[in-house]
Parts: structure tokens; C-alpha cells; sequence
């Protein structure tokens, strides 16, 4: 290939439209360095992808706030039984699905009760800017706090802490978009306990993270 | 995919049936999500498209692969729509509409894309199509209504490919080779073919001189050219060009 048939080639991939597959990847933050900038110069100038996006981003929220009720589990089983697709250990098997999320609902509740909706928004950062706190919460009962660093690296750094020694050892699933992970609070001092989680900096300017915690 | 979500895919292939109805309720908001979408655009019940929509998650569950390289979401989001779609003669006619709408100004703006040589924006688009923003925007949200009743019944083992459209051949060889590249190649890369910085910008951004900007850039090239050159399809690709 000659070096202007390439040139012309790369220039003309940031209008090339992302496939569904790019965009899940982007959002789940899978893609390499390259693959990162190429869909976010696209997004920039291409309404469609840019809304596509959108809906991935929609698709991703609600998967991972799922909340798996009685009632779902009954719909499902009923549907897979008219499909003709449960075998006989089925329903046993699905009606213990059913009593794990009923399990899990009240196991969850704590958080629940103190996720309404938290949304970073971030600001421009620009390379060599020092690091900042960009949110931070405390618990309703004052005894967990957390806060979110952008570091100068542009990585965001997530810590939690807390004077209650009750929580040393509890873990806590974090979820920020389509990042979902548990850590576990340990003592970092006499009287405190806490856990940090570093997320990479796949955000474009003006993004807004949908956050919530729960405490297993 | 997670550990966890791998072997329940490996354990719902083999028959675990407790297993595949996990899946299916790990994967339900997404049928939630479509059904609203879909009723916002349709008037429909979205309980109704939901439990059309769960139908559509289910059969997707028994046939995606894990092995493939299509994300599930990607995957089930094909057959749910299907399902939906296929629900009433209200969402076919729906479906059927914003297929027409959809098409039209895909093809306004690939025509808007090759005058421009850019992007257009949503109001070119709109205005060359004789379409509304409104029912572009509706459009983009019911997309991939071509593929309703569409589905493939039998165990396809090509129906993982058919989820997306292909790209050419030299596309995605350039796209691979991209990957190659050191990450300050990358960077400068990016910057001047995509970005349209000059070498001066990306050297006072980067801190370098710009002659070091100009050798990076054009070492990138060479490392492209010679990865893209000694595949065949690439050398065959070029040559029809």
C-alpha cells in the first residue's frame, strides 16, 4: 500500500461508523489505547454513534442495577415451561433462584437505601493539573465515607473509610457505569477501617457516572 | 465476561438448565430497556413487549456461543427486538415504518458524508432525508428493526456474524495493525490523522520537538505499511483500489 493510499485509509476512519460491538467495548473498557480515541473522535462528530452510545450507556445502567425479584423468576420460568425448554430438575433449580434473590434483597437494602442516584460530572482535566477530590458522600447514619480523587494521571482513585471497626472485613460492591466490583474494608489504623478501588480514565469530558454501593 | 458469567454459559451448554435461567435473569433489564424504548415509539404495552421480549432473551440464550466474539448483549439484543417486533400487527407495522425512516436517512448520510468528507450533522441530514429530527431520533432508538422476523430458526453457526454489518477487509487490517504501534506512536497518530492537529500542536502538547513528532509519525507509517504489505488479503485489497 502506498504511504498516501494509507494516509487517506487512516484519515478516513474516524468517519467510519462504530459497530455495536465497539460501542458495549467502549463502555465496558475494553478497549486499547488506539481503539479509545478512534471511537471518541467519531462520537464527536457523528450524531448517530454519539446516540447509539447512548442507548449502550442506557442498556448498561440497567444491567448492572439489576434487581432480581420473585416475580421475575416466576416469568421466566413460566415462559421457558411454554417454550417447552425445562427439563424436569428445572423447577426446583428456578424456584431456588427465586428464594437466593429474595435472600439477597434485604441483604442489600443498607446501600440501597443510600445510593439516590449519586452522578459525578467531570470537568475537563488537563495532564499535569494536581489531584482533586471530584465527589465525596458520607452515609446517612455518618458512618461510611467515600470520596473520588482524580489523580494527576488522570486515574480516578475511589476511597472508603470509617470509624466503625463494626465494618472491618465487610465487603462492598461498587459499581460506577458498567464497573462492578467488591472490595473489602480492612483496618487501616487503630480506630479506622477502609478500601480503595483505582478506575482508569476512559471518560470523555462532561461524562456522567451513575454510582451506587452496597454493603454484603 | 466475568469467571462467573463464563461458567454458567459453559454449564447452561451443557444442559444445566438452572444455569440458562440465570443468564436469563441476569439479562432481563435489558429486555426491560428495549421494551420501554419501544413502547415510547409504539403506544404498545410495555409489560406486553417485555414478556415478548423475555421469549426473544430465551431462545438467544440457547444460541449464543460464548466462544464467538459478539458480546452477548450484542447478540441477544437482535432476537429480543425480533420478538418484540413480532408481537402485534401494531409494532410490525411500527417496525416496518421506522425501517423506511431509517434506511432514508442512512443513505442521506452516507451521500452527506462522501460530499462533506466529514460527518454530517443530525439537522444536514434531517433536511436532505425531508425527514423530522424527531423521527430520525425514533428511528436511531428502534434500530435494528431490519432484522425483525428475520431470525434464523435453525442453530446457525453463522448467525453470530450476521449480528453486525461487515467491514471491509482493509478496515479492519488497518484497525489491527493500529494496535501494534507503540503507544506514543498511537498517540501521535491519533492526534494528526484524526484529531488534525499539526506537528507544531502535537509537539508543544507532547513536549517534543517537532522534528521528533515528524520521525514518530512517519516511522508509524512505515511500521503500518510493512505490517498491512506482508498480509496477502491487504496486498489484494489495495490492488483493486
Amino acid at each position: 500500500m502506498k504511504p498516501e493510499e494509507l494516509e487517506r485509509e487512516l484519515r478516513s476512519l474516524k468517519f467510519t461508523h462504530l459497530t455495536e460491538s465497539e460501542l458495549a467495548a467502549y463502555w465496558d473498557h475494553e478497549l486499547d489505547r488506539i481503539g479509545r480515541a478512534r471511537v471518541e473522535t467519531h462520537i464527536r462528530q457523528c450524531f448517530l454513534c454519539e446516540s447509539e452510545l447512548e442507548l449502550v450507556r442506557e442498556e448498561t445502567v440497567a444491567l448492572n442495577n439489576r434487581a432480581i425479584t420473585d416475580k421475575d423468576a416466576a416469568l421466566v420460568e413460566r415462559l421457558t415451561r411454554q417454550m417447552g425448554l425445562a427439563g424436569e430438575r428445572a423447577e426446583p433449580r428456578s424456584a431456588e433462584i427465586a428464594r437466593a434473590a429474595t435472600v439477597r434483597e434485604p441483604a442489600t437494602e443498607y446501600g440501597r437505601k443510600r445510593i439516590a442516584s449519586w452522578r459525578i460530572r467531570f470537568r475537563p482535566i488537563r495532564r499535569g493539573d494536581q489531584s482533586e477530590e471530584v465527589w465525596s458522600w458520607k452515609s446517612d447514619d455518618g458512618k461510611l465515607h467515600a470520596r473520588a480523587i482524580m489523580e494527576q494521571d488522570a486515574k480516578l482513585m475511589i476511597q472508603f473509610a470509617s470509624k466503625d471497626m463494626g465494618l472491618e472485613d465487610r465487603r462492598l460492591r461498587f459499581r460506577m457505569g458498567s464497573l462492578n466490583q467488591e472490595l473489602t474494608m480492612r483496618r487501616i489504623s487503630k480506630s479506622e477501617v477502609g478500601a480503595q478501588i483505582a478506575v482508569p480514565w476512559p471518560y470523555s469530558q462532561g461524562y456522567v457516572a451513575e454510582i451506587s454501593i452496597e454493603i454484603a | 465476561m466475568t469467571a462467573d458469567e463464563l461458567n454458567l454459559w459453559q454449564r447452561s451448554r451443557q444442559g444445566d438448565e438452572a444455569a440458562r435461567q440465570e443468564l436469563v435473569l441476569r439479562y432481563l433489564p435489558l429486555v426491560d430497556v428495549l421494551a420501554k424504548r419501544l413502547a415510547r415509539i409504539s403506544g404498545a404495552w410495555w409489560e406486553d413487549l417485555r414478556q415478548d421480549g423475555a421469549i426473544g432473551l430465551i431462545k438467544a440464550t440457547t444460541r449464543f456461543d460464548p466462544t464467538r466474539s459478539v458480546p452477548f448483549t450484542v447478540f441477544a439484543k437482535q432476537y429480543i427486538r425480533g420478538a418484540m417486533f413480532d408481537s402485534s400487527d401494531l409494532t410490525r407495522d411500527i417496525a416496518r415504518r421506522q425501517d423506511e425512516i431509517y434506511r432514508k436517512f442512512r443513505q442521506a448520510e452516507d451521500e452527506l458524508t462522501q460530499t462533506l468528507r466529514r460527518n454530517p450533522t443530525i439537522e444536514q441530514v434531517a433536511e436532505r432525508a425531508g425527514l423530522t429530527i424527531e423521527q430520525i431520533r425514533n428511528a436511531i432508538d428502534a434500530r435494528g428493526v431490519a432484522f425483525a422476523g428475520a431470525m434464523p430458526d435453525a442453530e446457525d453457526l453463522g448467525v453470530q456474524e450476521l449480528v453486525e454489518a461487515p467491514r471491509p477487509d482493509r478496515t479492519l487490517y488497518v484497525l489491527e495493525a493500529l494496535a501494534h504501534l507503540t503507544a506514543r506512536e498511537q498517540e501521535i497518530v491519533s492526534l494528526y490523522y484524526w484529531e488534525d492537529q499539526p506537528h507544531e500542536e502535537i509537539a508543544q502538547s507532547l513536549g517534543l520537538t517537532v522534528s521528533n513528532v515528524i520521525k514518530i509519525r512517519q516511522r508509524a507509517i512505515g511500521k503500518l505499511r510493512k505490517r498491512l504489505d506482508v498480509n496477502p488479503k491487504s496486498q489484494d485489497e489495495a490492488r483493486r483500489t
